[in-house]
Parts: structure tokens; C-alpha cells; sequence
């Protein structure tokens, strides 16, 4: 019996280190997939309908670099949250205590790209660990209409953030572009706003592909979407949503002390996470389509040539005898 | 004044509606280049399918999408945004009436350059016998009803998702009109659930019988045209109408002969003036081939804009523009 509490409390402590280790992230996914039956899918994810038209975002935090089976740390593991809505103004929603998961909830009342950031600083091992948890939430209903969606485009990046990614838009991307297998990504690693140059930044897609490289003068780092989905033809979902999660490092030999507690380096850990979905390429063919548009344009010509040809009598001679 | 309405009346009708549909037909395709958006409730194929270079959506996209969703959402405060468009559309249609589609319309006016194509290649076009007519002239209310009724089902679970936009999923305008702006990905079959590939393939389909069709039959695709039924349905308060004094008609046929869409009435009925018919596209071209003063005109608020004179028709017979 002793024995067992031993190494119970060692698979625990080892457990609990790892969750620490592990890069924080946001995500709009619930821990119970039952939740979703009260969410409404919109552009931009899950949306919690509110009273009388209006919209809320909740989001939890998860802790994992393998979006598809990372866990959800306890309301206990939180931190300085600041939101930043479409039009640049900041303010800071407070947790959700509803459930036993760190969780946010906040009112997405405007069109456009919501920015909120989950900083926490924590001394281990002599080093300060600043982990940024950055989500990047779009809210958008076609009955708002599209007339100025290219003006709420572009990303945006707060220059008081220790580390932050911000993903570039693709060309023509808007409101209704899905990332997909094969498209390729490219994040920009921002330090208090100015781009970072050799942090390490690494893409996880949703069962666990990773790849990583290293920004380049301009803070970019660029990756391809690579296919992570492959059921049988019977089971594919086009709308299958999957998260992936890019995470950028750096660390600096930067000294000091957090609550009286010293460190002689600092380690910066910025996420991001997205969705992205099967590409289009996958199950539209131009092949059977023109196949059967030159089908239906030769059927037709020739139904109506036949039916002409048939239609036309040759001329007979009538003669009168005066 | 008189100098005025008589120069109007003296128009050539065909090259100023090949110059207004071409204009419209740039702002529909290309006003978003311009910063041109006329919003979502147009009561023609401005196709949403055009990307951002579009000036303005066609009003079904829209309505289908918000009868789509869950009965509950629709039958509580989403109606008023059911309501709203319809209110602009409405708004919309009632300045022209059915111009929108003889003159607005890019679809009619793709298949007015395929008419012209045929016309120079000198094949002869073809015309529906009456009792086709009679039938075929059924199948836009039917399509009305499926292009409402259905997205209704998907929103009471009945139907899947897919189908939420079904006429838009048919319309060779979401397969054509992309084109011209350089974007082909909407000439393929989907093959992501059964609906999509059954409804895609049969978009494909009809899209090869749009141009086999355009090319014989001018204005093929308005017969069968779901949009052009709606109009019809509300045509009446319409500001631009079509009227005809029957006792100064004289049944000489030529409306009649000019007529894309083979109304017979145009030429047959002299009782009511209220001549407009459900497949009129309000292209004039029968005013334009009256020789009879004042038999046919065209007004707007009751007041007469275009009308038929003996000496317009003249002028145009002179040119060779009283009518293909």
C-alpha cells in the first residue's frame, strides 16, 4: 500500500510538471462535446446565443501541443487576460466560473476579428516562464452584410504584449475563407510589437505532425497545412474542423525578480491557435463537372438539330396547269 | 417638350439597350472594383457568387439563406431580417418592374450576345408551338415554390444543410457569371455529400443546356426563370408599366414578331390596357415595332416615357432597328 501511494504520487507530481511544461492555449472547442448542442456554428466557430439577438464567445483554456487530445487545466492555472475588440478598444473579461475548466466568456457584439491574450509569469528553475495564450476570434453573420470586410481584415498585435503571433491573411482571404489541406500559413512572432528574428516557431496540426523553423528578420515563419484527416470515403466530412496550434519560443538573458522571487533568464512561449478544414480539392472535380456541362451542351445542340432536320420537309415542285 | 418626345419616341431602341445592358452588366460583374455596392436585394442575377468585384447581389441568394434557418430562429426576430430585404427588394423592383430583366439582367443580357452571335452566324432561331409554350411557362412558379419551399424544409431539419441555397445550386448564373472575372471554380461537381454532388452535377447539366438553348431560342432560360415569376407577382404598383390602346391597334403582329418571349397577348389583346404578361421582360421592343401612334407605350408613374409613333417606327425601319 505504501508502494502504491509512492508511486501514485510520483505519476502525479511527473503529471502535474508536464501540464505546466506544456504550451497554454485558447480554444472555442468545450471539454464536453455535448455542449455544442447550445452553441450555434457561425464563420469564425462556436457562438453562445445570448438574449435578444445577441452573441457571446466563450473560450477555454487548454494546455497541450496536440490540439485534438490537449486537456483543459482547472480555473486555478489563469492569468492577466485583456481582450481587444474590432475597433482597437481594450478591456478585460473576467473568468467564468460556471464550470470546474478555465473558461471566458465575453460579448462579441461587433463584426470582425476579437484579439484576446492570456499572459502568465511563473519562476521555475531559476528562469521566468511568460507564456502567452493568444486566440484570434472572428465574429461575422452574413446578415451584417459584406459591404466593408476588407478594411476589417488585417491582423492586429498590441505592443505591450511580452510575445504575441499573428497569423497574415492569405490573398483575397474574407470573412467566409476556410484554411484548408495545402494552403500555406505564415505567422509573423511579434515582441512587445516588433517582429523577432530567430525565435523558434513550431506548427502542431491536430493529431500531433509537427514541424519547426526559425523567423526571419521580418519575425515570419511559414508553413504548409499538410492533410491530417483520412477516413473512408463513406465517413468524409467536408465540413470537418480540425485545430492546429502554432507556438513560438524565445529565450533571453534577461534577469530580474517576480514577486521576489529571482531569475537569471526568461523564457517567452507565445500560441496561436486556428481551424482548418479538408480542401476543397478534395471532393470538387472540374473533370465530372465539364464532363457533364459538355454533355448537356452537345445533348441539347444535337436534340435541336435532330429535331430540325426532322422538322424539314423537301421541297415538292406543284405545278398548275392553266 | 414635343421636339424632345419625339426624339425619344424616334430612338433606336437596340443600340440603347445594348449600351444599358453593357452598363449594367460592368456595374454588376465589376462595380466592386469601383467601391460600387447596391447591396443584396436586387431584384436580378447579380450573382453573389462573383467574388468582391461585384456591384450588388441578386435578392434569392439572400432570401434562401435566411428561410434556412431553424424555424425556431425564423419564426421569432429573424423574420424582420426576412422582412427587411424584402421591403428593399421590393423598393428595388418597383422603380423598373420587369426592365430588370430585359435590361438589367446579365444572364439576359449573356443570352441577348448569344441571340446576337446566332444572328450573325445567320442560324435561324426556333419558337415554341403554343401549347409548349403553355407548359413550359408553368415551370418558373414551380421553380419559385421549390427555390422557397425547399431552403424551409432544410431549416424544419427535413432537408440537409446542402440544400439551403437550391436554386442558386441550379442557376447557370453561378456558373457563368464568375467567369468573367477569371474564377472557374464554380465549373465543378461537388462531390462532398450526395445532395451537393446531385445538385452541383445537375447545375453543370443545365448550364450546357443554357448556351445550347440561348443559341436558338432567344431569352431561353427566362421562360423557366424563378425570379422573373416574383416580379410578376408583384408588378402591379410598379412604376414602369406597359400599356396598350386597343383601338388604336390595328393586330398587324408585328409586336408580336419582336417579341423574344412569344407573348401572343401583346398582339391579340385589345381590351385590357394593362398588357404585360408573367414572361415580359419589359424589353420595349414591341413599342419599338408599333407603327401605330400611341397603340403601345410604355409608362412611368403614368406618365408616358417611350410610346409607339408612326414616324419612330419609320425611323427605325430606315435604320434597321425596328426590331430582330
Amino acid at each position: 500500500m505504501r508502494a502504491f501511494r509512492f508511486w501514485a504520487v510520483l505519476c502525479l507530481a511527473l503529471c502535474g510538471q508536464n501540464v505546466a511544461a506544456e504550451p497554454l492555449w485558447l480554444s472555442d472547442q468545450p471539454p464536453d462535446p455535448a455542449m455544442t448542442a447550445r452553441l450555434r456554428s457561425a464563420h469564425g466557430g462556436w457562438l453562445e446565443p445570448g438574449p435578444r439577438g445577441t452573441f457571446f464567445k466563450r473560450l477555454w483554456l487548454r494546455a497541450g501541443a496536440t490540439p485534438a487530445t490537449a486537456g483543459y487545466p482547472t480555473s486555478a492555472e489563469g492569468g492577466e487576460v485583456l481582450l481587444q475588440d474590432p475597433a482597437g478598444a481594450h478591456s478585460t473579461p473576467s473568468a467564468d466560473a460556471s464550470g470546474k475548466h478555465s473558461q471566458w466568456r465575453f460579448p462579441v457584439a461587433q463584426e470582425g476579428f476579437y484579439d484576446i491574450y492570456v499572459t502568465q509569469r511563473q519562476v521555475r528553475d531559476t528562469r521566468l516562464h511568460v507564456s502567452v495564450a493568444k486566440a484570434e476570434v472572428l465574429k461575422h453573420s452574413c446578415r451584417e452584410g459584406h459591404d466593408d470586410v476588407q478594411s476589417k481584415m488585417p491582423p492586429k498585435h498590441l505592443a505591450s504584449i511580452p510575445l504575441e503571433i499573428v497569423r497574415e491573411r492569405l490573398d483575397e482571404e474574407d470573412f467566409h475563407t476556410r484554411l484548408g489541406f495545402g494552403d500555406s500559413v505564415t505567422f509573423r512572432v511579434l515582441a512587445y510589437g516588433a517582429p523577432v528574428e530567430g525565435a523558434e516557431v513550431t506548427l502542431n496540426t491536430a493529431s500531433g505532425w509537427r514541424n519547426t523553423v526559425q523567423s526571419d528578420a521580418e519575425g515570419r515563419a511559414r508553413f504548409m497545412l499538410v492533410r491530417d484527416y483520412f477516413p473512408d470515403w463513406a465517413d468524409f466530412d467536408y465540413r470537418h474542423r480540425q485545430d492546429f496550434l502554432a507556438v513560438a519560443t524565445l529565450e533571453r538573458d534577461e534577469a530580474g525578480a517576480l514577486d521576489g522571487v529571482p531569475y537569471a533568464r526568461t523564457r517567452y512561449q507565445a500560441t496561436l491557435a486556428g481551424q482548418y478544414h479538408p480542401s476543397s480539392r478534395d471532393y470538387q472535380s472540374y473533370g465530372y463537372g465539364l464532363a457533364i456541362g459538355l454533355f448537356g451542351l452537345s445533348f441539347g445542340g444535337l436534340g435541336v438539330y435532330v429535331y430540325r432536320r426532322r422538322r424539314t420537309r423537301p421541297m415538292r415542285e406543284v405545278r398548275f396547269d392553266d | 417638350m414635343t421636339s424632345l418626345r419625339r426624339w425619344i419616341n424616334g430612338i433606336d431602341l437596340r443600340r440603347f439597350r445594348f449600351w444599358l445592358q453593357l452598363g449594367f452588366f460592368v456595374l454588376f460583374i465589376y462595380g466592386g472594383y469601383a467601391a460600387v455596392n447596391l447591396g443584396n436585394s436586387l431584384p436580378t442575377f447579380a450573382c453573389g457568387f462573383v467574388g468582391e468585384s461585384r456591384g450588388g447581389v441578386c435578392y434569392l441568394l439572400p432570401l434562401q439563406h435566411q428561410l434556412s434557418v431553424p424555424w425556431q430562429r425564423l419564426f421569432s426576430w429573424a423574420i424582420l431580417g426576412v422582412l427587411e430585404a424584402f421591403v428593399l427588394f421590393a423598393l428595388w423592383f418597383f422603380v423598373l418592374n420587369k426592365a430588370w430583366c430585359g435590361y438589367a439582367c446579365p444572364l439576359g443580357t449573356l443570352q441577348d450576345w448569344i441571340t446576337a452571335l446566332r444572328t450573325r452566324l445567320g442560324v435561324r432561331f426556333s419558337r415554341y408551338r403554343e401549347a409548349a409554350f403553355r407548359r413550359l411557362t408553368v415551370i418558373k412558379y414551380v421553380l419559385l415554390a421549390l427555390t422557397l419551399l425547399m431552403p424551409l424544409a432544410v431549416g424544419g431539419g427535413l432537408l440537409p444543410h446542402s440544400l439551403g441555397t437550391p436554386f442558386c445550386d441550379i442557376c447557370p448564373g453561378r456558373m457563368i457569371l464568375p467567369l468573367f472575372t477569371g474564377d472557374t471554380s464554380q465549373l465543378t461537381v461537388n462531390f462532398a455529400e450526395k445532395s451537393t454532388m446531385i445538385m452541383t452535377a445537375l447545375g453543370m447539366l443545365i448550364t450546357g443546356g443554357f448556351f445550347a438553348g440561348a443559341f436558338v431560342k432567344k431569352r431561353f432560360f427566362c421562360f423557366f426563370c424563378p425570379m422573373s415569376a416574383l416580379h410578376y407577382l408583384l408588378s402591379r404598383p410598379a412604376l414602369l408599366q406597359l400599356r396598350k390602346d386597343g383601338d388604336k391597334c390595328t393586330r398587324c403582329g408585328d409586336c408580336y414578331r419582336v417579341c423574344d418571349m412569344e407573348i401572343k397577348e401583346i398582339a391579340d389583346e385589345v381590351n385590357t390596357p394593362r398588357i404585360m404578361q408573367d414572361d415580359c421582360i419589359l424589353c420595349l421592343k414591341c413599342v419599338a415595332a408599333c407603327p401605330e401612334d400611341g397603340a403601345l407605350k410604355a409608362t412611368f408613374a403614368g406618365i408616358p416615357i417611350f410610346e409607339a409613333t408612326e414616324q419612330g417606327f419609320i425611323k427605325r425601319m430606315n435604320k434597321g432597328a425596328a426590331g430582330d
